[in-house]
């Protein structure tokens, strides 16, 4: 595999599941000192892309386990942890999640997920977003199109990343309560 | 994870900036240089950069998802955020037509699809011809700089009018085929891209996630395949070899050694009543023979005639076995 199917792969197999790695670290090593959770997962996703993804059986899994041990690992570097806490995470079970019935989120409902964050993206980064890739213009187009700067287009586009990455991957997002999530959301964003 | 200068959230920001630049146009070579230093600074990079390229990536699944669903009211609500909201419903639904109005209309011009078994042609605004091979899409959007059409799927052929100020570019997945004034098809077939030349020279660009972008030249007769994610390669063919490959274009299938199974794969793509080869061995035998598009009937019974093999007419398909 090279970097496009590698890159596809850990949209098909690693992403999706990824709602469901940040609640269990939510719920596990809340309040756990120098434990940031974006941190855990960007080293998660650097340990997963070193790894021979074909040897991987199940990514699910997978990704399960370098988040635990990732834990475990900032755990023993910080000092002032004690004993019993590093023992409750090497105990940490995951089967229950592993175990548990997929959540298959239907395309409609994801397609409904999506809107509803498209809608509350600024309008400008929405735009950009949404000519680039429902109709397949290219960054030149979107700029002669909305009669700004292709550099402007790009930081649009990035931030609308950015912006989408955070909430179709929160853990909140399995649980479609967006009327709570959206104020929360909105006053990060501005 | 202590005492490191950016956190999670700074990175993350960062990592959908580059994401969104590779897959814009080239990486200068400082550029290039600036990602890898960036990477190789801290794992996180590599992590946050990889996750954001994913992210990216998956969105196009969730585009394809979204093609069906009608979405000019939700745009204009974007473009005019909460007033719109404000606003008497009449006052602002003029306005709005007066101010989308051109825009938005072109988003869902220029569209064109082929049904099962149907070969379309369309004459396009620049005057160029568009053959569309059975169950194919396609999108046209004409700018000033270009005459883009973006192939969804399936295989077309492009007889482009002459015009050296506008060039044509042919989208197809991660390939853009560009051409002034020649007679060519593209053909998006399970991720791989397939350019044949039938006349002139067309240019390939490919622009890749990372690593250098690869730019070939193709004259006529010549084919190039560009599986996803594989290097570009070109195979010099036989005038006939082209003629007999864009056949489809006047209704045609014209097989010439191919094997059976991939002949029958073909009829199939326009037949209602599709071929089926029960046996390994008959699907590998070689085949020769030219036939009309949708005659799947003829195809089974001349394959059958040829290698002494039965057709028997059942549960919608015709099977061929050994007799």
């Amino acid at each position: 595999m090279d970097r496009t199917d590698r890159i596809r792969w850990v949209a098909r197999e690693i992403l999706p599941h990824e709602p469901a790695v940040r609640s269990w670290l939510a719920r596990h090593v809340r309040g756990l000192p120098n434990c940031d959770i974006d941190d855990l997962i960007q080293e998660a996703y650097a340990r997963l892309w070193a790894a021979e993804t074909e040897r991987i059986v199940s990514p699910k899994a997978y990704f399960f386990v370098v988040v635990r041990h990732l834990v475990g690992e900032a755990l023993r570097r910080s000092r002032i942890v004690s004993i019993e806490m590093l023992a409750d995470v090497d105990s940490l079970n995951i089967v229950d999640e592993e175990g548990s019935p997929e959540r298959r989120v239907s395309a409609r409902e994801e397609l409904g997920r999506l809107q509803k964050v498209l809608e509350r993206m600024p309008a400008k980064c929405r735009l950009a977003f949404e000519l680039r890739k429902f109709d397949g213009c290219s960054q030149r187009e979107i700029a002669a199109r909305m009669g700004i700067a292709e550099s402007t287009v790009e930081k649009h586009l990035a931030k609308a990343l950015k912006f989408l990455m955070t909430e179709m991957t929160s853990p909140f997002a399995e649980e479609r309560n967006w009327s709570m999530r959206s104020d929360e959301s909105r006053r990060k964003w501005r | 994870m202590t005492n490191r200068a950016a956190n999670g959230d700074d990175i993350d920001t960062k990592a959908a900036a580059w994401a969104v630049r590779l897959d814009g146009i080239d990486l200068s070579e400082t550029e290039h240089e600036a990602l890898e230093n960036w990477l190789q600074r801290d794992p996180r990079h590599v992590g946050a950069l990889v996750r954001a390229q994913a992210s990216w990536t998956d969105l196009d699944r969730m585009a394809a998802l979204h093609a069906g669903a009608p979405r000019a009211p939700v745009q204009a609500r974007a473009m005019f955020g909460r007033y719109a909201r404000q606003w008497a419903m009449p006052i602002a639904a003029s306005l709005l037509i007066a101010v989308l109005g051109l825009s938005t209309y072109s988003f869902f011009d220029g569209r064109y699809a082929s049904d099962h078994g149907q070969v379309r042609h369309i004459t396009l605004e620049d005057g160029s011809v568009v053959a569309l091979d059975s169950d194919s899409v396609i999108q046209t959007r004409f700018t000033p700089q270009e005459r883009g059409i973006y192939l969804k799927s399936g295989d077309a052929s492009f007889q482009v009018a002459h015009n050296r100020k506008w060039p044509f570019i042919v989208h197809a997945n991660d390939i853009a085929v560009r051409a002034v004034g020649t007679n060519f098809a593209v053909s998006l077939q399970s991720h791989q891209v397939m350019v044949t030349v039938a006349e002139g020279v067309v240019e390939v660009h490919r622009v890749d996630a990372v690593g250098p972008a690869s730019k070939r030249v193709i004259r006529h007769d010549d084919e190039l395949v560009a599986p996803a994610a594989h290097p570009l390669e070109v195979t010099a063919l036989k005038p006939a070899e082209v003629a007999r490959k864009l056949a489809w274009r006047n209704g045609l299938l014209v097989f010439d050694g191919d094997h059976l199974a991939q002949a029958a794969a073909k009829v199939n793509r326009y037949a209602s009543v599709p071929v089926d080869i029960d046996d390994e061995r008959l699907g590998d035998r070689a085949f020769v023979g030219v036939f009309r598009v949708g005659d799947s009937k003829a195809f089974a019974d001349s394959a059958a005639a040829a290698f002494d093999a039965t057709v028997d007419e059942e549960g919608g398909a015709y099977h061929l076995k050994p007799r």
